[in-house]
């Protein structure tokens, strides 16, 4: 409980810090009034966030005391939220827009964007007047996601979402003797020393702090650097020898108790970002400034473990999820949905506006560049200049492999992995059974 | 006119205004029925249609069917590769042991308590507060309880390792040091079995006052004179519970049985929240609703496949039922009917 009261009254303070930034910047709204409500469909309140304390203190609207947003023009936001778990937003939002209902903008995350993209639900972001030249500033791999089968681009993301290793300072320098983010690189710059690093900050430790929270964590690097996509052209179900690999590798840690044993997302991952049972963990850049501070059990450097992050490149270059805003086939309202989606996806200075008060890194490279070249730096990385790092890493991202499918696929995978890593299955039979889940949750998917 | 016809317009006249009355009763008895067309009929109905028809979205959003493909979906269902339990049949296990493992000892510790608070020769105190408190858990929506379960198991730091800690069960020293606690806790919620006894319990412990109460109602409708007369000529407490008091509660043991077994055929709330993700306690715990879900909202949404699981369901449950019927019957009464049968027989002869 007090745990979640510190998370609530952290974010309250950011968001406390981001409002009052918010009355230095402005911009035209010139969006005529249609009296409908303007829907949005997203599975948690941070873009409702956004909109309140970046858009609408921007353009002029209002917030009332009981949380309805008002924009300029008198229309009213109505936004709806279904929670994640085991696939529940993708099924409301289906069941909405199979039954034609009135939405205007829907969220999507890396996960599943394709699904979308490809499907008649979404718009061309074109249709509502933003030309692709507009879109140009934005980070190739985000409209790459984003584009159907036919090349049009229908989703537009306002971030850029790509990884680093987080790492405490303090426990490395105590357990590891690390005083620098170039000498940490140097003990995690690939997998095998990312191993030998996870043994020797257990033994050093005697067990009380891991190298990382669990092995899920790691298959956040390991999915994005696969060299096939879980189902092919002709619908055949793909396990490549990264996956296989991957098997194996959580089963060492689990062997070898490298890990801290607290699942993704569970209350204890959240936890031991707060505490001293992990040295390290695998994030992007909504990760860190989202996840990361609200956990931290702090909010200014000393408290909690705020301010004694920091970030290197770590054993591979990754992604972690990124969120694409799209229109909806049943949209109403271009003019507003084209507002929303330049205001956070496609013009610099707004889009660097919120890039600072938030410290997401935006998918706008000119804006990114202007804000390290001002001289940038973040309090709870130790004052560590982390963008420049992420614009080393956006490059070398590579979204061949992503699928419609990943995320369901991802969690019957898993649940293949526990047996795998439990010693309850061989190799053999685990991915057959994989295969066999896959075949029963998409019946066109044959496996090989 | 002759006498008999005007009988039979004086009838038709009667049964005219009684017909115009009856008319009000039907109309006010009409929304239910209206309701249950709309919300039972029609859906079940149109589940026998689908179990039978090839329709489905695909993972990319495409439409295909609905097309009549016979029994396609039923044979999919019963295909597995090569010695793996087809899904399917694995479901209605898993959920055939949770339903066992919870009705025994809740029929069991249901008639103790029954007996106990129906017993002539002694009365247990505080016997409303008793019943209350035993029947209390029912009141509570499942999905709390199995929320509050849930957190009681976790891992590695949930009170059940607690406890087994302090017992000394697990090593209490290597426990205590957070970062080492994964070193020895208990997976309660990976392990297959721990979470269908986990479930199960929840279910006992949900129902077991429901089905007392329904019990003591059974045993007080019983014909006092038939006790004070077992009394009279000697008989003991067991005696009197086996011989008179179990018999005659056969018609509520019948129904006690069929309806926990519908309902139990049904488990949804409970293992479904129980689920970690990623767990490979699953393949143990999911039950047959779950799966008829998991076919809709997970992945493609494949509306004939899960409309044939919702078929098989009705179809198990109406058997058991029926067996349960069977082995429940008056055997006494339906002997007796066929000596009758058999006597009438041979006084025709």
């Amino acid at each position: 409980m007090k745990k979640i009261l510190s998370l609530v009254l952290a974010l309250a303070l950011l968001l406390g810090c981001a409002s009052a930034l918010a009355e230095g910047f402005t911009t035209d709204f010139d969006v005529p009034a249609t009296g409908e409500k303007f829907v949005i469909y997203a599975w948690n309140d941070e873009f409702l966030g956004m909109l309140k304390n970046y858009y609408i203190p921007a353009v002029g609207g209002t917030v009332a005391d009981d949380g309805t947003v008002t924009f300029p023009n008198g229309d009213v936001l109505e936004f709806v939220i279904n929670p994640n778990d085991n696939g529940n937003y993708q099924a409301k939002l289906d069941q909405a827009l199979q039954n034609e209902q009135h939405i205007d903008l829907f969220l999507m995350e890396a996960d599943y964007a394709l699904k979308y993209v490809n499907s008649e639900y979404t718009r061309p972001i074109e249709s509502v007047g933003i030309t692709a030249e507009e879109m140009a500033g934005q980070y190739e791999y985000t409209r790459q996601v984003a584009t159907d089968e036919n090349g049009v681009i229908k989703g537009s993301s306002w971030q850029a979402a790509p990884g680093l290793f987080m790492y405490r300072a303090s426990l490395a320098k105590k357990y590891l003797g690390v005083n620098s983010p170039e000498e940490m690189q140097e003990k995690v710059k690939d997998w095998d020393s990312w191993l030998a690093t996870a043994r020797e900050v257990k033994e050093k430790s005697e067990g009380a702090t891991k190298l990382i929270p669990s092995n899920g964590d790691v298959w956040q690097v390991v999915r994005t650097v696969r060299s096939t996509p879980w189902v092919d052209e002709s619908l055949t179900l793909k396990i490549d020898d990264q996956v296989k690999w991957y098997f194996d590798f959580a089963k060492t840690l689990r062997e070898e108790n490298l890990t801290a044993e607290a699942n993704p997302w569970s209350e204890g991952w959240n936890a031991c970002m707060g505490n001293d049972s992990v040295m390290g963990l695998f994030f992007s850049t909504w990760g860190i400034q989202w996840t990361m501070v609200g956990n931290s059990g702090g909010s200014a450097p000393g408290e909690g473990t705020y301010g004694d992050w920091r970030a290197v490149k770590g054993p591979q270059p990754y992604y972690w999820g990124g969120t694409w805003l799209a229109v909806s086939k049943f949209c109403t309202n271009d003019a507003l949905a084209a507002d929303i989606i330049r205001f956070f996806t496609t013009e610099e200075d707004s889009m660097k506006y919120y890039c600072l008060g938030s410290k997401d890194y935006v998918n706008n490279d000119a804006a990114v560049k202007s804000i390290i070249d001002d001289g940038f730096s973040f309090d709870f990385l130790g004052g560590q200049d982390h963008y420049s790092l992420f614009r080393e890493v956006l490059p070398l991202i590579d979204v061949s492999t992503m699928s419609a499918y990943d995320q369901n696929i991802n969690s019957a995978m898993d649940t293949q992995v526990n047996y795998y890593i439990a010693g309850e299955k061989d190799l053999d039979t685990a991915l057959a059974d994989f295969a066999a889940a896959v075949v029963d949750l998409y019946p066109e998917i044959t496996a090989e | 006119m002759s006498q008999a016809t005007q009988v039979t317009a004086r009838r038709s006249r009667l049964s005219r205004s009684r017909l115009e009355k009856t008319y009000w009763g039907y109309l006010f008895i009409a929304p239910f029925f209206l309701v249950y067309a709309i919300f039972q009929l029609y859906p079940l109905g149109n589940t026998f249609y689908l179990a039978f028809q090839k329709y489905m979205i695909t993972g990319t959003n495409k439409v295909i069917g609905p097309n009549p493909v016979g029994f396609n979906n039923f044979a999919a269902l019963f295909k597995a590769s090569s010695g793996a339990t087809p899904k399917v049949v694995q479901v209605f296990i898993n959920t055939g042991i949770m339903w066992i493992i919870n009705f025994i000892p809740q029929m069991l510790i249901a008639l103790l308590l029954a007996k106990w608070f129906t017993d002539t020769r002694f009365t247990i105190r505080g016997q409303g507060a008793i019943k209350v408190m035993v029947y209390m858990p029912n009141i509570i929506t499942a999905a709390s309880i199995s929320m509050l379960f849930y957190a009681l198991f976790a891992f590695p730091q949930g009170p059940a390792n607690s406890i087994l800690a302090s017992l000394g069960v697990i090593d209490k020293e290597i426990y205590l040091n957070s970062g080492i606690a994964a070193t020895v806790a208990f997976r309660f919620l990976e392990d297959g079995w721990a979470v269908r006894l986990i479930v199960a319990f929840i279910n006992f412990w949900m129902w077991y006052g429901n089905t007392m109460i329904v019990l003591v109602a059974g045993i007080l409708g019983v014909n006092p004179s038939l006790f004070e007369a077992a009394q009279v000529d000697g008989a003991s407490s067991n005696q009197i519970f086996h011989r008179i008091t179990i018999p005659l509660l056969r018609p509520i043991l019948l129904y006690t049985l069929v309806t926990s077994l519908i309902g139990g055929m049904q488990m949804y709330d409970i293992p479904a929240m129980m689920q970690q993700q990623g767990s490979k306690a699953k393949d143990m715990t999911q039950t047959v609703t779950m799966y008829i879900q998991e076919l809709v909202f997970e992945g493609t949404k494949d509306y004939g496949r899960s409309a044939a699981v919702s078929v098989l369901l009705f179809l198990v449950t109406a058997v058991f039922s029926v067996i349960l019927f069977y082995i429940m019957r008056d055997k006494e009464a339906s002997r007796q009917r066929k000596m009758m049968r058999a006597a009438r027989k041979e006084a025709k002869l």
